[in-house]
């Protein structure tokens, strides 16, 4: 086995320059690879942390055809449901939320919002605000109006801290608490306040949602179900379900990306195979000799084939390296937007891509080598 | 003696049949016994490189039988003839055709590692077969930077490595001048002395004399001895 690596290692050596481009196509495609698996995994590993924190309570909405996102845009949710919901058996507590997105600039468009203006009954803020969340200052009260709590993104951006006054829609509103960092986006980016002044403010009566606080949490599918059957025009969606939506998405967008960025691999598969067969015609009279002197086919195949999985093997390593980087810098300049984190699953898939595509490549080449004919090969000059 | 190769009624005809048939080997009977020294001599488009290839396992014929060490090859695979070709016959060409990113060392090792017996050391063996043919001192080069006399040594080196019955040289100092051609000679007289079967094709009449046995081929025949 050493001996093939060894002369593996000096037949790709030879062509420094094109062995090194060819490096390079497959470095492409498996940094491509890794680096954007890497944000669906970051997605994951985000909606896992949201799940635990959020788990027990049940989002009512408007029934909608659209899908999760366009639902919560759209929903709304009257005073008399509220009541209907809270008289379903099983139902602890509920409670209306208002919630608007929200741009700080005009730019805005269809990108995310900046801001979650959010109104919430202060007795019940726990309901909204879990309690293992922790957070600068205080919580809402009954009596505030013009006070708000911020989540700890909007906070930053905003540059505001507890005592500040900061304005929405022209009213101004002084910072109580901020929260910290959860990874929640609509808690991260909450600007919430009494949902008095935020029913003043926005000139609506009914709710965006209502949260739900089962009276057994082991029974929220159930309650949900429940709270469907006997209130109507609203979907009860549990966490569980909310995660599986959100998942279902996510499995789509890495379906895609990384279906990309494995074509851009495929085709620096490609790439190793063009270097292979012009390394085999280049050397068709050394592989001649080595037939004449008594090398099997197995022998000429396998010498192929390790050479082109080498060169593959290299090209997975470096992309690598420079998908992490590309990873890390996603993480670093989306300020958070995006959260990419590359796992040893995805490491060690990624290497046998490029492994298999080496083999894969090489096979084609390998088999032209091994059944050159050693008197034609050495007749040829 | 034993006969190291026996050939019957040999013919190697390409395009048979066809318009344009061409018989190269018309109907050859030999038999080369182990520990001789022959030459095959003939002018080109004689038929002698075509003999050599089959005598070599490295072409088929067409008709008659083919013994190499007592065993019938006309009718081994590829692969079977492969594994004749490195454990039987050691093979020496005009241009040495040595590997060029190996070092002479290295390229002696190539049958050893071929054939991939455990119980060989390797390197103690090339080292001993360059020595043999007096390039201890060259081991480590490349052939880009020996002399044509050097490298048709290692190849010599290399043919020796799996300690073939037979040792066939096409035209060994095409491609060197006289003196160097002498040295190639004196060298393969010497492991005749030793007991292995030489055999040499060549067209040059001078080396083809010192050969104990001549076999001429003319027009795929052999005309006398």
């Amino acid at each position: 086995m050493q001996e093939f690596i060894d002369m593996a290692i000096k037949n790709i050596w030879r062509q420094k320059t094109r062995s090194a481009l060819t490096i390079v196509g497959i470095m492409i495609g498996i940094a491509a690879i890794v680096a954007l698996g890497s944000i669906s995994e970051g997605l994951r590993v985000l909606i896992e942390k949201n799940l635990q924190q959020a788990s027990g309570m049940i989002t009512v909405l408007q029934k909608s055809d659209g899908s999760l996102f366009t639902a919560i845009a759209r929903s709304r949710i009257s005073e008399a449901q509220l009541e209907e919901i809270s008289k379903v058996s099983g139902v602890k507590d509920a409670t209306g939320i208002i919630m608007r997105g929200a741009y700080l600039e005009e730019s805005g468009g269809f990108s995310e919002p900046d801001l979650f203006f959010t109104g919430i009954d202060p007795s019940k803020i726990d309901m909204f605000i879990s309690s293992n969340i922790r957070y600068d200052g205080e919580l809402l009260e009954t009596s505030d109006a013009f006070e708000v709590v911020l989540g700890r993104t909007l906070a930053d951006k905003l540059g505001a801290d507890i005592g500040d006054t900061v304005t929405y829609r022209g009213y101004e509103f002084q910072v109580k608490g901020i929260l910290e960092k959860t990874g929640d986006t609509s808690t991260d980016k909450g600007f919430v306040v009494n949902i008095q002044t935020a029913r003043e403010i926005l000139d609506v009566e009914d709710y965006t949602m209502v949260i739900v606080l089962p009276e057994d949490l082991d029974e929220v599918g159930d309650v949900a179900k429940a709270i469907e059957d006997s209130v109507d025009d609203v979907s009860a969606i549990t966490t569980e379900q909310f995660a599986k939506q959100i998942s279902n998405i996510v499995d789509q967008i890495s379906f895609f990306t990384i279906g990309i960025a494995a074509i851009s691999a495929i085709v620096g598969g490609l790439g190793v195979m063009n270097t292979m067969i012009m390394s085999v015609m280049e050397r068709r009279k050394e592989i001649g000799i080595l037939k004449a002197i008594g090398a099997t086919r197995a022998f000429i195949i396998k010498q192929i084939i390790i050479e082109s999985a080498f060169l593959s093997l290299i090209g997975g390593l470096l992309g690598l390296l420079l998908g992490q980087i590309g990873s890390w810098s996603i993480g670093y300049f989306s300020q958070g937007l995006a959260f990419a984190q590359t796992t040893p699953g995805l490491m060690m898939n990624a290497l046998l891509f490029s492994l298999s595509l080496g083999v894969v490549g090489g096979l084609y080449p390998a088999n032209m080598a091994s059944n050159l004919d050693p008197i034609e090969a050495l007749r040829y000059e | 003696m034993n006969n190291v190769i026996e050939l019957h009624n040999l013919e190697k005809i390409y395009n048979e049949g066809k318009e344009n048939e061409l018989k190269v080997l018309k109907g050859i009977n030999l038999e080369i016994k182990e520990g001789e020294y022959a030459s095959i001599v003939g002018p080109s488009g004689s038929g002698k490189s075509t003999l050599m290839h089959i005598m070599g396992c490295l072409d088929r014929s067409t008709r008659g039988k083919v013994l190499i060490d007592g065993q019938d090859v006309s009718k081994l695979s590829d692969e079977q003839l492969a594994r004749i070709r490195r454990e039987k016959i050691g093979f020496i060409f005009q241009q040495f055709y040595l590997i060029p990113v190996l070092t002479a060392i290295e390229n002696v090792k190539i049958p050893m590692n071929l054939n991939n017996l455990k119980q060989i050391n390797k390197e103690a063996k090339a080292r001993e077969l360059l020595k043999l043919v007096g390039l201890e001192h060259r081991m480590n080069n490349f052939p880009n930077q020996l002399s044509g006399g050097e490298m048709q040594r290692v190849a010599i080196a290399r043919a020796l490595a799996n300690d073939p019955k037979i040792i066939l040289a096409d035209e060994p100092t095409g491609n060197l001048d006289t003196k160097r051609g002498e040295e190639i000679i004196n060298l393969l007289e010497k492991l005749n002395k030793q007991g292995r079967t030489i055999i040499i094709v060549t067209h040059d009449l001078s080396i083809a004399k010192r050969a104990k046995r001549k076999i001429m081929i003319k027009d795929g025949e052999l005309v006398k001895e």
